[in-house]
């Protein structure tokens, strides 16, 4: 029986990473119970400096929040590579994917070794049509913190 | 778009024919895989469902586990060994049905003298299909233990095959590759959905239809009826023959419209509501085109072409455009990491020239 146990395979990765994950931006305001919900849904994945998360002109379909390491977001403008924002731990980024159906506006270039967990908008539509309330508490927050980054160039005027 | 890109799409194209070529060449190696990989698909949306319930790890897969010994159980006692016996029936029943039918066919045509009747090769050849298919109803209950092998194997490893195939996906692809694998996936698994269970809602009305008017053999013309239904406008049409034919053998016309309208009835069911809100928007094909398709699937695999040639045209279309989406953004990520290299270049050199000033 015990050998037949073992066939059985439990969620290996990110349930060890929940105490990190509940201290991102994203994540902070979902019960611990919710948590477990979304992480059936996520992917964990480990990047390397210099890797791409995604490139400018892709069709965007995940968002990325970092638990461990920095993310760079630039964009090719006239032949030239232009770095617009540094994301560290606990940040979020790519969120426009899993709200509008355009292609990616910047590339996401890994600037030191990452832990990137992933929630691609199919797996999040799922999550909406399987636990309502969740889904729509998670793009609140999402609106909520889309809402503030575009309003903070407008106070620096 | 370059031509190097037409290069890598077209050899991408003749790979997947090569794949095609071989599952149709090894065809019952194909049924085992492709069939285990569709109960896979199958029994893993029931253990998420279940996940969601909270009934995880042992519970749940003993409980699959029971719901599919019971489906197999009814599966070979209310419909394997029926029809197999169904079968048997017909096979020695065939050269006096055949007769019959030609007898019939001389009375018409002292009527409508271009009627031709059956020749003797004509009937050899229907009772040596017959005793074939029925040689094979051995290999078939085999290729259902294969099936379920093959299920058991892939759901051994179930999140642990997920995970081992996301991580050999390189980084700088990671996005692109999940979102076009998941597309063909999802639309491949709703599209065999749907037209399964158009299939076996076909074959419930004819099966329970035709015994309800008590026509021979029922479940095996609901069977032939559900398989023939997946060719595009002719299947129907062939579904009624034998029905028609048995009922004048018998020369019963009240059975006979019966049977009509039982098909008929099939087929305004899956016109208006099956097609309409199941299959609509996965066969988005042009009807001439629908036409092509089948003709040149029956030209090339006989009846079994015209049954599968729409399914494997929405199920190659998908691949293919998954295909082009891929190596589009392929393309687009190395001119992009070609302009990065040029500016990573740029920028040493441009800082070795300032310790250069610093230092002179």
């Amino acid at each position: 029986m015990k050998q037949l146990l073992h066939l059985i395979p439990e969620k290996p990765d990110l349930r060890n990473l929940k105490r990190e994950l509940q201290e991102t931006v994203l994540f902070k305001p979902l019960s611990s119970a919710e948590l477990d919900d979304v992480i059936n849904y996520a992917q964990l994945r480990q990047f390397k400096k210099g890797e791409h998360v995604f490139f400018q002109g892709d069709r965007g379909s995940a968002l990325f929040v970092i638990l461990k390491g920095e993310v760079e977001i630039e964009r090719l403008t006239k032949g030239k590579i232009v770095p617009l924002a540094r994301l560290s731990e606990g940040m979020f980024f790519g969120e426009l994917a899993l709200i509008y159906d355009t292609p990616r506006t910047a590339t996401a270039v890994v600037t030191d070794d990452s832990l990137i967990v992933s929630l691609f908008k199919h797996d999040l539509d799922k999550l909406s049509k399987h636990y309502p309330a969740l889904g729509d508490k998670m793009l609140s927050i999402i609106k909520v913190i889309l809402e503030q980054r575009l309003a903070k160039p407008v106070k620096r005027k | 778009m370059n031509k190097s890109f037409y290069t890598i799409f077209g050899s991408g194209i003749l790979l997947l024919g090569v794949i095609g070529f071989l599952l149709y060449k090894y065809w019952l190696i194909s049924v085992a895989v492709i069939g285990g990989f569709l109960v896979y698909l199958i029994i893993d949306k029931i253990l998420e469902i279940l996940e969601r319930k909270k009934i995880n790890g042992v519970l749940a897969y003993l409980l699959i586990g029971l719901f599919f010994s019971i489906t197999v159980l009814a599966g070979i006692l209310f419909i394997a060994i029926p029809l197999i016996g169904q079968l048997e029936a017909l096979t020695g029943q065939l050269p006096d049905l055949l007769s019959d039918v030609n007898q019939m066919i001389l009375n018409l045509q002292k009527n409508l003298p271009f009627v031709l009747p059956l020749s003797e090769a004509v009937k050899e050849k229907a009772v040596s299909s017959l005793k074939l298919l029925l040689s094979h109803s051995g290999s078939m209950l085999a290729s259902i233990f294969t099936v379920s092998l093959m299920a058991i194997t892939l759901l051994a490893s179930r999140k642990t095959l997920k995970q081992r195939v996301l991580e050999k996906i390189p980084n700088d692809y990671f996005e692109v590759i999940v979102s076009v694998g998941h597309n063909i996936v999802s639309s491949i698994q709703k599209f065999v959905f749907a037209k399964s269970l158009e299939t076996i809602i076909i074959t419930a009305i004819y099966g329970f239809g035709f015994w309800a008017i008590g026509l021979p053999l029922p479940l095996l013309l609901a069977i032939v009826g559900g398989m023939l239904n997946l060719i595009p406008y002719l299947g129907p049409l062939l579904t009624v023959v034998p029905v028609i034919l048995i009922a004048l053998i018998q020369d019963n016309y009240a059975l006979l419209g019966l049977g009509v309208l039982i098909v008929l009835i099939a087929r305004v069911i899956d016109d208006a509501i099956l097609q309409t809100y199941l299959i609509g928007h996965f066969v988005d094909v042009h009807p001439f085109m629908v036409v092509l398709i089948t003709l040149v699937g029956g030209e090339l695999m006989g009846v079994i072409g015209l049954v599968i040639a729409i399914p494997l045209y929405v199920i190659s279309k998908t691949v293919i455009l998954g295909l082009y989406e891929y190596l589009r953004a392929v393309q687009r990520h190395e001119v992009y990491l070609k302009e990065e290299e040029r500016q990573n270049k740029h920028n040493s050199r441009e800082e070795e020239h300032n310790v250069h000033s610093q230092v002179f």
